[in-house]
């Protein structure tokens, strides 16, 4: 009951007029960029992440919320209608969606992608909403040996769950870390891989590194593949888009499983939304009394999919929250953001900013709500937005994070440093180097120093502090494990 | 191993060779804590496991050898893109960040196939709806040109 007490303060918080408009405006850029092939939530909130330094903290991460949810809605329309997915995490709608838009069945598959996307995102609010806290009690039982050591098996899960090439993940995760150590050791004082350059004193800054290998390699990317693709016409009314009475019946356990796997999946750190619609549009095709209606326009097969994206992105909020570890690209960019603003993700935070955690919870709901009317109501309009000609969309998003990256120190060398990121963000998506481990590893790289070293002075120097204490202990196991069924699979 | 990703992996090896060599440099352990060297001694380590590991592994899947394909045209068009940001980071400073922003966004259009209306059109609005964002509303100091913005 004392949630239930909480959630009303944050509905209390999440009304305000800026937090409402917050919410507003994160939800409708979200979903425009998720209806924009080749522009991702993380690379939006990256960019954006500059201008939201003049709002309050809880405005902002309202506003990284909207966009983040926005955009799970949002990449269904072009998986829809262009079978082309806005966002790789609606990939999987593509199969069933754009089969059915060529049967004319365009609209029911959009609203049941809304409305299973708004009843599985509400469930996992309420999740969420119970099991944060609970998870944030445990977690104040962490010390730097249990911090180490998770963070060592986050590590671990996201090369073992992002993309197919562990090796590439792992070399991604490490140069993450190589980056986050550069600059002054804070215990020593000793500059490390400076090269000389005063401005690396004080560290790599996160912010111009994430614009570069997700915003400005996306263009460079989309400039290569020159996506295009030839839209479906379909009734997008209101009428047209409401599901029948079939539709549902037809959806409604499609919509529960998706809950209910992309909630959990969404927690693990690595997998992500992509991962929880891939998995329970497999579970769909498992369950279905006729299999062979996937991938020839089976509505669960979109309802599925879409229902678990959404509760994947509100899973991704509980490591994010309660332990201060995001699990995806865009929830590390999230921690980024709210580093900046001198929070600091973890169990105090729901102790020390109730108003500020529960706030946000309940603008989930309150996102949620716009955006399952928006994308009823407002289908057309979005759709309207695939007629931005790619000569102009790509330009402008080049400039609005070259001012962005410009405006967070007011100096010309973190542009140059967004730039050389962005080439090594092209070139490690041309040889298939995952992005995402690299951000997480940047992010929370100086973390797991620090607790490392921490660790070690509290045992003396003896690593036994990692095994003799329970939790650790289990995280390194967990770890252990992961790498071995990792390197047996290989074998096999 | 594909044969793309040699180059990749032999630049990594010797980046953590290099990590390696220059956390020798620094000290790893500080009594009984790590030092400075510590960690960046265990990243050389792990950096060089893993980018062997992509150079000695044999090709087991064709699909990862595989390069996407590339748009006809996309090479100069890259090379184009790349040259035109660099020359307007280069010139913001001396001039000023709304006429880099001209530059950069009249030739960016017209490089990726916009006609010179849109390309007009683009580097006139945009940065002027930047310079209200950025310039007046976040009273972000942009750097000037010569005629004073």
């Amino acid at each position: 009951m004392d949630a239930l007490r909480l959630l009303i303060d944050g509905f209390a918080v999440a009304v305000q007029p800026p937090n409402l408009l917050a919410a507003a405006i994160g939800v409708m850029v979200g979903q425009i960029i998720g209806v924009l092939p080749g522009i991702g939530p993380a690379s939006t909130i990256a960019i954006l992440l500059p201008v939201t330094f003049s709002l309050n903290p809880t405005a902002a991460m309202i506003m990284f919320v909207g966009i983040y949810y926005g955009a799970q809605y949002g990449g269904t329309i072009t998986s829809v209608l262009l079978s082309m997915p806005g966002e790789s995490s609606s990939i999987m709608t593509t199969l069933d969606g754009y089969q059915m838009a060529l049967q004319g069945r365009a609209g029911p598959a959009l609203g049941i992608a809304a409305f299973g996307s708004f009843i599985a995102g509400t469930l996992g609010v309420v999740a969420l909403m119970f099991m944060a806290p609970a998870l944030a009690t445990v977690a104040l039982a962490f010390g730097p040996p249990e911090y180490a050591t998770l963070l060592v098996l986050s590590f671990s899960l996201v090369v073992y769950l992002t993309g197919r090439d562990r090796a590439k993940g792992a070399v991604s995760t490490l140069l993450g870390l190589w980056l986050a150590v550069v600059g002054v050791d804070l215990i020593s004082g000793l500059p490390r891989f400076t090269f000389g350059q005063l401005k690396l004193l004080s560290g790599i800054p996160f912010v111009p590194v994430a614009i570069g290998l997700f915003g400005l390699a996306e263009v460079l990317a989309s400039v290569r593949e020159g996506r295009a693709g030839d839209l479906v016409r379909a009734d997008l009314s209101l009428r047209g888009v409401l599901p029948t009475a079939a539709d549902w019946l037809a959806s409604r356990w499609a919509i529960l499983r998706g809950g209910l796997i992309g909630f959990f999946v969404g927690i693990l750190p690595g997998a992500g939304a992509t991962a929880a619609s891939m998995i329970s549009y497999a579970a769909e095709k498992r369950f279905a009394r006729q299999p062979e209606r996937f991938g020839r326009g089976a509505i669960e097969g979109v309802a599925a999919p879409e229902s678990a994206n959404n509760a994947a992105a509100v899973g991704a909020m509980v490591p994010l929250l309660t332990i201060g570890v995001p699990g995806s690209a865009t929830t590390a960019i999230m921690l980024g953001g709210l580093l900046v603003f001198g929070l600091r993700p973890g169990p105090l935070l729901f102790q020390q900013q109730p108003q500020f955690v529960w706030g946000v919870i309940a603008s989930m709901y309150v996102s949620n709500l716009l955006l399952v009317a928006l994308n009823v109501a407002a289908i057309p309009a979005f759709v309207a937005l695939l007629r931005v000609p790619r000569a102009v969309l790509l330009p402008s998003v080049v400039a609005l994070a070259v001012v962005g990256v410009y405006s967070l120190e007011n100096n010309v060398f973190e542009v140059w440093l967004a730039l050389a990121a962005a080439a090594i963000g092209y070139v490690m998506n041309r040889q298939g180097y995952p992005a995402a481990p690299l951000v997480l590893a940047l992010v929370l790289g100086k973390t797991l120093e620090e607790s490392v070293r921490q660790s070690l002075l509290l045992s003396r120097g003896t690593l036994a502090i990692f095994v003799t204490r329970p939790l650790a202990a289990a995280f390194l196991v967990a770890t252990v494990a992961l790498v071995a069924s990792s390197m047996l699979r290989r074998r096999a | 191993m594909p044969a793309r990703d040699r180059p990749v992996a032999l630049i990594l090896l010797l980046l953590a060779a290099y990590t390696i060599a220059a956390a020798r440099d620094m000290s790893y352990m500080q009594g009984r804590t790590p030092g400075p060297g510590f960690a960046p001694f265990w990243i050389g380590v792990g950096l060089a496991v893993a980018s062997l590991a992509i150079l000695i592994r044999r090709p087991t899947d064709p699909a990862r050898a595989a390069d996407p394909p590339a748009a006809a045209g996309s090479t100069s068009t890259l090379i184009a893109t790349t040259a035109v940001t660099v020359m307007a980071v280069a010139l913001a400073e001396r001039l000023g960040m709304i006429a880099a922003l001209v530059l950069l966004l009249g030739g960016l259009v017209r490089i990726f196939g916009g006609s010179w209306r849109s390309a007009a059109l683009t580097a006139v609005i945009l940065p002027l709806g930047l310079y209200i964002l950025f310039g007046r509303w976040l009273q972000v100091p942009l750097p000037r040109g010569p005629w004073g913005f």
